[in-house]
């Protein structure tokens, strides 16, 4: 079951996460633990394995998107500098990132067990 | 703005465009104590839900990355569109690149994810609506200088933003008048008159408030409520003397009240309003009634004599008026014999066909138009007593109804007498019928005018005597030749002992004071031979014949009753 200790133990700012749910724990919580089922880590996925970059800039920028509003910290890092290297189409290995963000997608998949 | 609470508590809409749900449920919950809000995940999907919403968005929330149509094609499509490019948008980004196009493509502001502080979003939003609002009356002074109430532009405006915001309430138009304001000005002088102004406003004000209303003043001494329906506006009314009694020391301002129910909205503002007021004029006419409620069934009966109305001086040209005659017929001797005939208007319209002069006369009596008429029958009524002189050699006395108007006609008596003139016949031939309502005011005028009438040659018959109000005071004074019963007691005169020997009386009275006795209305045998017992000496009704066109009554010129 998640819990907002979980999360501060999982590295997110809950309080600012918190804050903008207008301290509405049961909503934050809830909107959290959709997070792992959110459709754009797969596409992001998929579109790194293509070496689409459009596509993957897309997938990762609507995750910066909800990930930050939630402060999900740990995920969030990961996100942010693949965004930024997608923006400017570097050339660069994504997948240590791409990994990254699939292991603490799965950690917090697990806390919401 | 200032004071208008109402207004600005009105819950707006807020439509958020965002394809992920957590943003979405995020925005939500920042916003939804304060709006409705509306959600869509793509730009096509936002277009049906503001071409559905049952009130218009006051604001869209819109992200710029979303699958099908994004959010910069969005803001383009709504800018096309003349109904919806004024609908402020406050674009949701992470880029900062994406501000700047956002801004020149005509959103209002943006908020960046991620979300700023609550209060922020809501601020912004605030700000967004409100200087889009103001936009609409930026050039138009809110409220009246005296009373500080809406005028009435504003007044339309926000209950169309009432209606709008609030689409299943209940509201009343109320249009509020003080009866007869100018008589108390002048009694008490303008300033005390202004002072009662400024009370009832200040009453209103109050009231609008309790019922989620508005109030404005929309003319002089009419105030304008847009409220919560109320079952009883005895008690509001009522509510109302008592505080400006209690609070103001006013007692002898009365009020009259014009209502709208606002069953449906579906009429325009702009004529709901129209509609109260005119309902609210139109208690002028009765005594007893303080307040009038609009409805469906009046207004088409309001449109039917407005029809009659308009149409009226076309149908004088076009000789639509016809005049009908029925036979009076005198029964003192043993052979009934035709003795004259009333002259009595019909209409026949080209479109609406025959109308009742139960409608028409009333309509044309409050009006004046009934001058015109009664001149026109006049005229026609002297022509066809000529036309009959002519054919038959026989002078057959045609009686007319003077109306109670054509009394305070200052020049009634020449204008009588040359009609009378023209057409070639002597005034003895035509017999005047005024109602007996006509002697309630004004005595002295009216004995004037009858005397001068008299002195000319014609003949004065009272008419629906019993239906009005005259003391014997005003028989004894007043002088004529003709007592005529109002019909209705030769309908009841059987069905009621007292009405019987009331019928007996006014025959006495006629007889005492030495004038003839018509009874009209007279539909059976019965009826005829009580009349007769009673001294009747003429009668008139459908027993004899109904009123015919004056070929059909040619026929009497050569039958016996």
């Amino acid at each position: 079951m998640l819990s907002i200790d979980k999360l501060k133990e999982f590295g997110a700012d809950t309080s600012k996460g918190l804050g903008r749910c207008v301290n509405n724990e049961a909503l934050y919580l809830r909107l959290v633990a959709m997070v792992p089922k959110n459709d754009s880590f797969a596409k992001l996925n998929q579109a790194i394995n293509a070496n689409n970059l459009e596509e993957a800039f897309s997938a990762s920028h609507s995750l910066k998107g909800i990930l930050s509003n939630l402060e999900l910290t740990p995920l969030l890092e990961p996100v942010l500098e693949i965004t930024e290297r997608l923006r400017n189409k570097e050339n660069c290995d994504y997948s240590i990132y791409l990994d990254e963000i699939n292991k603490k997608r799965q950690e917090l998949e697990k806390m919401c067990e | 703005m200032r004071n208008n609470n109402i207004i600005n508590k009105l819950k707006r809409y807020v439509l958020i465009v965002e394809d992920e749900i957590i943003n979405q449920e995020i925005l939500k919950e920042i916003l939804s104590k304060d709006y409705e809000i509306l959600t869509a995940g793509n730009g096509i999907e936002a277009l049906h839900v503001i071409e559905t919403s049952i009130a218009p968005i006051s604001l869209i929330l819109l992200d710029l990355n979303m699958p099908l149509m994004d959010g910069f094609t969005l803001l383009k499509e709504l800018k096309k569109d003349e109904k919806n490019k004024n609908i402020p948008v406050i674009v949701l980004t992470s880029d900062k690149g994406s501000e700047l196009e956002a801004l020149n493509l005509g959103a209002a502001d943006f908020i960046t994810k991620p979300y700023d502080l609550k209060e922020i979003i809501i601020a912004r939003v605030n700000k967004s609506i409100e200087l889009s609002e103001k936009r609409i009356i930026v050039n138009a002074e809110e409220r009246d200088g005296l009373t500080d109430v809406y005028n009435k532009h504003i007044f339309t405006e926000y209950v169309s933003r009432i209606d709008n915001y609030r689409p299943d309430a209940i509201m009343d138009m109320v249009v509020f008048n003080i009866t007869r304001f100018h008589l108390y000005n002048e009694l008490y002088g303008k300033e005390a008159g202004d002072n009662v102004l400024v009370y009832v406003a200040n009453i209103l004000k109050d009231l609008a408030r309790e019922n989620d209303g508005i109030v404005a003043r929309i003319q002089g001494d009419y105030f304008a409520l847009y409220i919560n329906h109320q079952d009883d506006y005895d008690a509001l009314l009522n509510n109302i003397y008592a505080i400006l009694k209690d609070k103001y020391n006013v007692s002898n301002v009365t009020f009259r009240l014009g209502i709208y129910r606002a069953e449906s909205t579906k009429d325009s503002v702009d004529l709901r309003l129209e509609r109260a007021k005119k309902v609210c004029d139109e208690i002028r006419k009765s005594n007893n009634k303080f307040f009038n409620i609009y409805s469906e069934e009046d207004q088409k009966t309001q449109l039917f004599k407005e029809r009659l109305n308009h149409d009226f001086n076309k149908a004088i040209i076009n000789k639509e008026f016809k005049v009908f005659y029925q036979p009076k017929v005198n029964i003192v001797g043993d052979k009934y014999v035709l003795s004259s005939t009333e002259a009595l208007v019909r209409w026949i319209h080209p479109e609406l066909g025959f109308i009742s002069p139960g409608m028409f006369i009333p309509l044309f009596e409050e009006n004046g138009n009934i001058r015109i008429l009664d001149r026109y029958v006049w005229r026609e009524a002297a022509n066809q007593i000529r036309e009959w002189k002519e054919k038959f050699n026989v002078t057959l006395p045609v009686s007319v109804n003077v109306s109670r108007v054509d009394m305070f006609d200052a020049d009634i008596v020449n204008t009588i007498n040359n009609i009378v003139l023209e057409s070639g016949i002597s005034p003895s031939d035509i017999y005047l019928e005024i109602t007996e309502s006509a002697y309630n005011n004004e005595t002295d005028q009216i004995i004037g005018i009858i005397n001068g009438l008299r002195e000319k040659g014609f003949r004065i018959e009272i008419d629906d005597f019993g239906s009005g109000y005259s003391s014997l005071n005003t028989l004894a004074t007043l002088s004529f030749d003709v007592l005529k019963l109002d019909m209705k007691f030769v309908k009841d005169m059987f069905k009621n002992e007292k009405t019987l020997k009331m019928v007996g009386i006014v025959s006495d009275i006629a007889k005492y004071l030495n004038v003839i006795i018509v009874a009209e209305g007279v539909e059976t045998v019965e009826q005829l031979n009580k009349l007769k017992e009673m001294k009747y000496d003429i009668v008139q009704g459908y027993y004899f014949s109904k009123p015919v066109n004056s070929v059909e009554f040619e026929q009497f010129f050569k039958k016996e009753f």
